[in-house]
């Protein structure tokens, strides 16, 4: 994971911090998530649009294509940053 | 909020996203918003050091919830990349970023088609050059995949693996195969170099392919973006466009995944603009043949592998 490990500028760490405490009261908001062969997390910068990094270095390649364990809202809104790091 | 309007005339819609008449234009790359954030500098986009691929909510949308959605997908933080660049294994994982958001928006009650495509180039009016594709979540369902169900219905069943088996059988438009996508240049392309990437089995969207298949589809789609820049020596411009099953209630049963590449030049310095016949009359006139324009492609992309 490379993004976990470094750090964000400090204008947007307060944000993502903001995205964690909202994220405390969902336990499945901001969590790393997989899909098939490529992790995700998801964010929410400061003006509200949701921003979502994708991984795959550290997945293992051509996973089943059924193999999705999507967690998102149906409705696409994003709930939290990267709580349960 | 965009607003839309019915052209009663071509039975059509047309979006007013007047708010886009501002969007960052050809920024110099030291202001690029799609480029990772550097510490101690203005921050861009993506608040992050480094990001292997980025999705977020355009900031300028044209679509936007409670009707559809417009995301913008940046493929790598490296500025001067291309699709045609990316590692294979980049290549490959943005084939399932695309079909997480397909699944995602497509679950939305407010988005009747998603649209998954990239603008390449100045030529087909890119604002930013930093390798990046969007994606619109549309409330309705537009005239293409409008028109492609109706194909269907022409035709008795899928058009596209009607299509298909035809230019395989006929061979001389077809420019890459590999075990699950074939490449080709259709019997009636629009544009000189127009070409379709297509599922060889029946596929109505990415959420029906086997990873394997996945691959492939990067694997032809990689094949085809380096053939291109290797034609004339030069980056190629090009419109990229996902078709694949509507995802509301019109049309749930259709649609075979593929996807078109729509590139504006004829020639290595001149391009095919879309004037009186193609805009009056819904007629493209081409000054090239699909079956020379191919056998220039094919050559192209057998060079560049």
């Amino acid at each position: 994971m490379i993004f976990s490990e470094q750090d964000p500028p400090a204008a947007a760490i307060s944000e993502i911090h903001e995205a964690e405490r909202k994220g405390a009261d969902d336990p499945s908001a901001g969590r790393e998530e997989t899909y098939g062969p490529i992790g995700f997390r998801r964010y929410v910068k400061s003006d509200g649009r949701a921003l979502i990094l994708f991984t795959h270095e550290g997945f293992a390649h051509a996973g089943p294509a059924e193999g999705s364990a999507h967690a998102g809202p149906a409705d696409g809104s994003v709930q939290g940053g990267p709580a349960g790091e | 909020m965009s607003e839309e309007r019915k052209n009663e005339l071509r039975d059509e819609r047309v979006v007013y996203a007047i708010h886009r008449q501002d969007r960052t234009f050809l920024p110099d790359r030291e202001h690029c918003p799609l480029c990772p954030t550097r510490p101690g500098h203005e921050e861009t986009e993506i608040p992050f050091p480094a990001f292997e691929i980025a999705v977020f909510e355009n900031r300028f949308p044209a679509f936007e919830a409670p009707r559809g959605a417009a995301e913008v997908v940046v493929y790598t933080d490296r500025h001067d990349d291309s699709f045609a660049t990316l590692a294979p294994q980049r290549a490959e994982a943005l084939m399932w970023v695309w079909r997480e958001r397909y699944e995602e928006l497509g679950a939305r009650e407010d988005v009747e088609y998603v649209l998954i495509f990239e603008n390449r180039g100045v030529e087909v009016g890119v604002t930013l050059h930093h390798p990046h594709g969007q994606i619109y979540g549309y409330p309705f369902l537009p005239p293409v995949p409008r028109l492609e169900l109706a194909a269907d219905v022409r035709v008795g069943g899928c058009a596209p693996c009607d299509l298909l088996a035809r230019e395989l059988q006929d061979g001389r438009r077809v420019v890459y195969e590999n075990e699950s996508v074939v490449a080709y240049i259709p019997y009636a392309a629009r544009w000189p170099y127009e070409a379709h990437v297509v599922l060889r089995a029946h596929r109505p969207s990415l959420l029906d392919c086997e990873a394997a298949e996945l691959r492939m589809l990067a694997d032809g789609l990689q094949a085809l973006a380096r053939g291109y820049d290797a034609l004339f020596a030069r980056p190629f411009p090009y419109v990229m466009v996902v078709h694949q099953a509507p995802t509301g209630t019109a049309g749930a049963n259709g649609g075979h995944l593929h996807v078109e590449f729509y590139p504006p030049l004829r020639t290595a310095e001149k391009l095919k603009y879309l004037a009186g016949s193609e805009q009056g009359a819904g007629t493209f006139i081409s000054d090239v043949l699909p079956e020379e324009s191919a056998a220039s492609l094919r050559e192209a992309i057998r060079g560049a592998a």
